[in-house]
């Protein structure tokens, strides 16, 4: 998990300098690290933001509580549960950033989210993506559990997905409500992202292979969309 | 003797002109004069030897260097004597060369074709090679020495007298003659004259062949055979002569003839090339002039052959298509064609077969019925297979393949075309096993089945090797089987230990395990019951331990056997408390460990019933087969003529469609009778109440009368028909699961990471043997076997294996 880490705020620190073009320079650069304990002071009880302090702390940085970057910024501070972020991964991940100012913050907030709604994602955007997207799957798992209960993974896939997926999706949460109507597992979950973007090189299917190593749920949803495609067109 | 053939005297051994005036005068007789002049004497032949040797030793004695032999310059031999004999070679040349060329002549002047040029061409032939061999004896001298040293010596154009004859004929009459007369096209005219039906001299042909042969010399060995003129002069015409002949012959045959006869015909020509290979044409021709024949009667044709499979096919024609594959087996993927028709009309033919029986049955299929029909495909054409295709690897293995298509797939074994269920084949094979194996069965008793019982199972076998599921197979039959032993219906032990031996080398040990756990429980439980019935008898003093009635139990293992447990709850009757309670104390005794489970739904008794009318001689003694439900029903009589529903309920404890599926049978026999119900107003006066009623009465029926004295009431509710039939298909679903998820683990285990498609296919190939999964099927256990973790997906569509 250390390489994950590692490629995490290695990687995803320079959305932010990306579009402002601040260069290296800035990993030399002195990371005010009383400014960013001061920041988690301002939203914390103690060593932890509570659920009502993450909510401030989310306005605070620009964004709605429903926005996809949420679950980004849960990923890269290491929140351990949904509402709850933990002083020392708070600061170490900031300052392994180079980001110690609120604005700093709202800006990366605002990277994080533009990648995440991105219609037309670059390969760093959607590598991105594939991070948060598997994180959210464990981020929500209730203790004990494999498996995603069928509403929750719904509405994250809603959260998520929208902009990526398109009309598939909503067939896709069709089929899973009114057919396949059973919690998800992380196979499932995980390759869902895969076939999204398998989609998008053939939105119409017509090359998806069953025998291939799809999982079956998603041979099952291919199938149903191709014989309601054909009943469709017959008509 | 007359006179001419009086030798002169010898001539001096130096004079060479008269020498070889000498040898000349001997030569004519044997080559040239007329043969009624007495040929040459022994006496002559002698003198003309002595006369070449003292020459060929005169010179050389006498140290004499006038001719000859040291013009050779270094060549010298080192004895210091010369060899003679040039000049005698030189003489004889010309003179074979002179007349030879007036022989040629001679044919020429009398204008000699065809059959007269073979026949003088022959005749000269055996006379000269007789008098080369004569001529090679008599100048042996010059022959072993002269000769010799100027062979070893490396020179070109100097030969054995022998082979100078042939190459003097070779050169001055054979190519001139077949430059002139065409020789050649002489003999293969006679050759065309035979092909057409004529009687030849074929003693002359082979002769004139062997002319060719021998004229074909290596010059440098020669001993060695040579075919370049056989090759060169008759062969090659021969073999285009044979290519137009027959490329003419069968296409104007086919004009007129069928392909049938067609083939006959084919036949016919390529014994007759082959028996003229033997009679006079030279052994080496034999692959190029039978490929050609193939070539021009069968390869040019074998599109129109077979375009005619089918029909002949259709009409069982079988020595027609044995004649058929013969000729098209001797050309490369000639019987490609003949492959694939025949695997679609075994296939169709099979499945018409089944449709055919299918409309003939209202009801449901009779399994005996429905492997006979398979089976009639089947041994139809494996005769034609093995009778006409000489059991071929190719056309077996598309008769395999039709077969089996045709019975694992047809409108019994699948319902609808294309559907996804499975085959109903291995079911219904097995469930005609069980009739065959079962006693009493019908088809034991058919009176007219002369067939034995093993070459039924055989049969049964035949069918069985072609089913995909053999694990449907195998769990029907476990289940028929199992139901034989329990209820004691089985034929023969024999018979069933056959059949079992016969599944177990057809499929290997592991099918069977089961199947032979199977009928050691039952030797146990036997050996267990006597053991019982021992004890019971014995401690029968005290009161306690006697048993009321007869009391038979079988202990059989849960795992191996797969008996339905029962399904509601019940009451034991109070009469077999004791026996119940007896058993179970003596079992635990001897088994602590082991838990038994009284499988009531299967139990079963007989009761006898004193009370009824039975015509003039008044009460009449019935036994009535019954299943322990009906005898838990019917003992409460023993204390109350009549009972409602809801006391019967409370009685027995049975859940409804038990109990009123048991008391129906009893009610039909009419051993109760059944009134009232529902209150009595609702229900109009002709309408018989519904078994089960609310406050529905049962009583006793006093006028009990039966023809029979021995009742089964111990009949199948129809409810457990079905669940059942649903059971099975549970079972085999759950066993190909656990089975399918084995063998992946089995195959990642080994492998750690594999290709997602190779994974699948290798899977295919493990389960094959058992049933052919498909590939959802697998997919599916894929996914549950990520789910467990056993497996995770890694880049590019592999998986691994997780430890």
């Amino acid at each position: 998990s250390r390489a994950i880490n590692g490629y995490y705020s290695g990687e995803f620190r320079d959305i932010r300098n990306a579009s402002n073009s601040t260069s290296k320079g800035s990993a030399a650069r002195k990371v005010n690290t009383s400014a960013i304990e001061a920041i988690f002071d301002n939203y914390a009880e103690g060593d932890a933001i509570g659920v009502d302090g993450t909510i401030r702390y989310i306005q605070d940085l620009g964004l709605q509580l429903e926005d996809a970057a949420v679950l980004a910024l849960a990923m890269v501070l290491k929140s351990p549960e949904m509402g709850r972020f933990d002083r020392r991964e708070f600061i170490d991940c900031w300052q392994d950033l180079t980001i110690d100012s609120l604005a700093d913050m709202q800006q990366q907030a605002a990277a994080y989210q533009k990648a995440l709604t991105s219609t037309n994602p670059s390969s760093d955007d959607l590598a991105l993506f594939k991070s948060v997207y598997q994180f959210t799957f464990k981020y929500n798992l209730a203790p004990g559990q494999r498996v995603l209960p069928l509403e929750t993974a719904v509405d994250y896939w809603r959260l998520l997905l929208g902009p990526l997926a398109g009309d598939h999706l909503t067939a896709w949460l069709d089929f899973m409500t009114q057919v396949y109507q059973k919690s998800v597992s992380k196979d499932t979950w995980n390759m869902f992202f895969e076939f999204v973007l398998y989609l998008r090189q053939d939105p119409l299917m017509t090359e998806y292979d069953p025998t291939g190593a799809w999982p079956s749920v998603i041979d099952d949803f291919v199938e149903r969309m191709k014989t309601t495609d054909a009943a469709n067109t017959s008509q | 003797m007359p006179a001419v053939n009086v030798p002169p005297v010898l001539p001096s051994p130096n004079d060479l002109v008269g020498t070889w005036a000498y040898v000349e005068h001997g030569i004519d007789y044997i080559l040239v004069r007329d043969l009624s002049e007495g040929g040459i004497t022994s006496q002559m032949y002698m003198s003309i030897y002595t006369a070449i040797h003292n020459f060929c030793i005169s010179r050389s004695n006498s140290g004499n260097t006038g001719m000859g032999g040291f013009n050779r310059g270094g060549a010298a031999p080192s004895r210091g004597a010369q060899l003679q004999g040039k000049e005698l070679y030189q003489y004889l040349k010309a003179y074979l060369s002179k007349h030879l060329r007036q022989v040629l002549q001679q044919i020429v002047d009398d204008n000699l074709h065809d059959i007269d040029l073979v026949q003088f061409y022959i005749k000269t032939w055996d006379r000269y090679t007789l008098g080369a061999r004569y001529l090679n004896h008599i100048f042996d001298y010059l022959n072993r020495h002269w000769v010799k040293r100027e062979r070893d010596e490396g020179r070109k154009g100097v030969f054995d007298v022998n082979t100078l004859c042939l190459t003097i004929w070779r050169d001055d009459l054979f190519k001139p003659l077949q430059e002139q007369r065409n020789l050649i096209q002489a003999v293969l005219n006679l050759i065309q004259r035979e092909r057409h039906g004529e009687t030849i001299a074929t003693v002359g042909v082979k002769k004139i062949i062997q002319c060719f042969v021998s004229l074909g010399l290596d010059e440098n060995d020669t001993k060695k055979v040579n075919l370049s003129i056989y090759r060169e002069y008759f062969e090659s015409p021969f073999l285009q002569t044979t290519a137009v002949f027959y490329t003419e012959e069968s296409k104007s045959f086919l004009q007129t003839n069928s392909i049938v006869e067609y083939m006959k015909k084919c036949e016919t020509r390529l014994a007759e090339e082959q028996r003229r290979l033997t009679v006079y044409l030279h052994p080496s021709s034999q692959p190029e002039l039978m490929e050609t024949c193939r070539r021009f009667l069968i390869q040019q044709h074998a599109t129109e052959m077979q375009q005619e499979f089918q029909a002949l096919l259709e009409q069982d024609r079988a020595s027609d298509m044995k004649r058929m594959f013969e000729l098209l087996s001797q050309i490369p993927e000639g019987l490609k064609p003949l492959q694939e028709q025949l695997e679609s009309h075994v296939k169709r033919q099979g499945i018409e077969a089944v449709v055919k029986l299918s409309k003939e049955t209202t009801s449901s299929v009779d399994p005996k019925s429905y492997t006979d029909t398979l089976l009639r495909v089947h041994t139809k054409y494996a005769k034609l297979v093995k009778e006409s295709f000489k059991d071929h690897t190719g056309l077996v293995k598309a008769f395999d393949t039709a077969c089996k298509a045709y019975i694992n797939y047809n409108v019994i074994a699948s319902g609808a075309a294309h559907s996804k269920g499975d085959s109903k084949t291995p079911e219904l094979l097995a469930r005609y096993s069980d009739s065959l194996l079962k006693k009493n069965s019908r088809e034991a008793d058919d009176a007219n089945a002369d067939v034995d019982l093993d070459s039924r199972l055989n049969n049964i076998m035949t069918i069985f090797q072609y089913v995909n599921e053999k694990d449907t197979f195998q769990t029907v039959y476990t289940r028929l089987l199992s139901k034989r032993l329990v209820h004691n219906t089985s034929a023969s032990d024999e018979a069933e230990t056959n059949m079992v031996s016969k599944l177990g080398e057809a499929c290997g040990v592991e099918y069977t395990v089961k199947l032979n756990r199977m009928f050691q429980d039952m030797s146990v439980s036997a050996s267990l019951q006597a053991e019982f019935k021992e004890l019971s008898y014995s401690s029968g003093d005290n009161g306690n331990g006697r048993l009321a009635a007869d009391f038979a139990v079988q202990v059989v293992s849960k795992g191996t056997w797969p008996l339905p447990g029962p399904k509601s709850p019940f009451n034991i009757p109070k009469d077999l408390v004791n026996a119940y309670e007896l058993y179970t104390s003596f079992y635990n005794k001897k088994h602590s460990g082991r838990k038994l489970s009284w499988l009531w739904n299967m139990s079963k008794g007989e009761l006898k019933m004193n009370f009824a009318a039975g015509g003039a001689t008044g009460k009449m003694s019935y036994t009535l087969q019954v299943s322990l439900y009906q005898m838990a029903i019917l003992l409460a009589y023993n204390t109350n003529d009549c009972y409602t529903i809801e006391q019967l309920r409370e009685i027995t404890a049975l859940s409804d469609d038990i109990l009123l599926g048991s008391l129906a049978i009893i009610l039909k026999a009419r051993v109760l009778t059944m009134c009232g119900g529902a209150g009595g107003s609702s229900s109009s006066k002709t309408a018989t109440p519904t078994v089960g009623e609310p406050n529905s009465i049962y009583r006793l029926n006093y006028d009990f009368k039966n023809k029979k004295i021995r009742l089964n009431l111990n009949l199948p509710i129809k409810s457990d028909q079905r669940a059942e039939s649903d059971e099975v298909a549970k079972s085999i679903e759950d066993d190909r699961k656990l089975f399918l998820q084995a063998v992946i683990v089995r195959i990642m285990k080994t492998r750690k990471e594999l290709k997602h498609m190779a994974l699948i296919q290798e899977t295919i190939e493990q389960s094959k043997k058992r049933f052919m999964p498909k590939v959802p099927e697998i997919k599916k256990n894929i996914d549950a076997l990520i789910e467990k973790e056993y497996l995770q997906r890694g880049n590019d569509n592999t998986l691994q294996y997780l430890a």
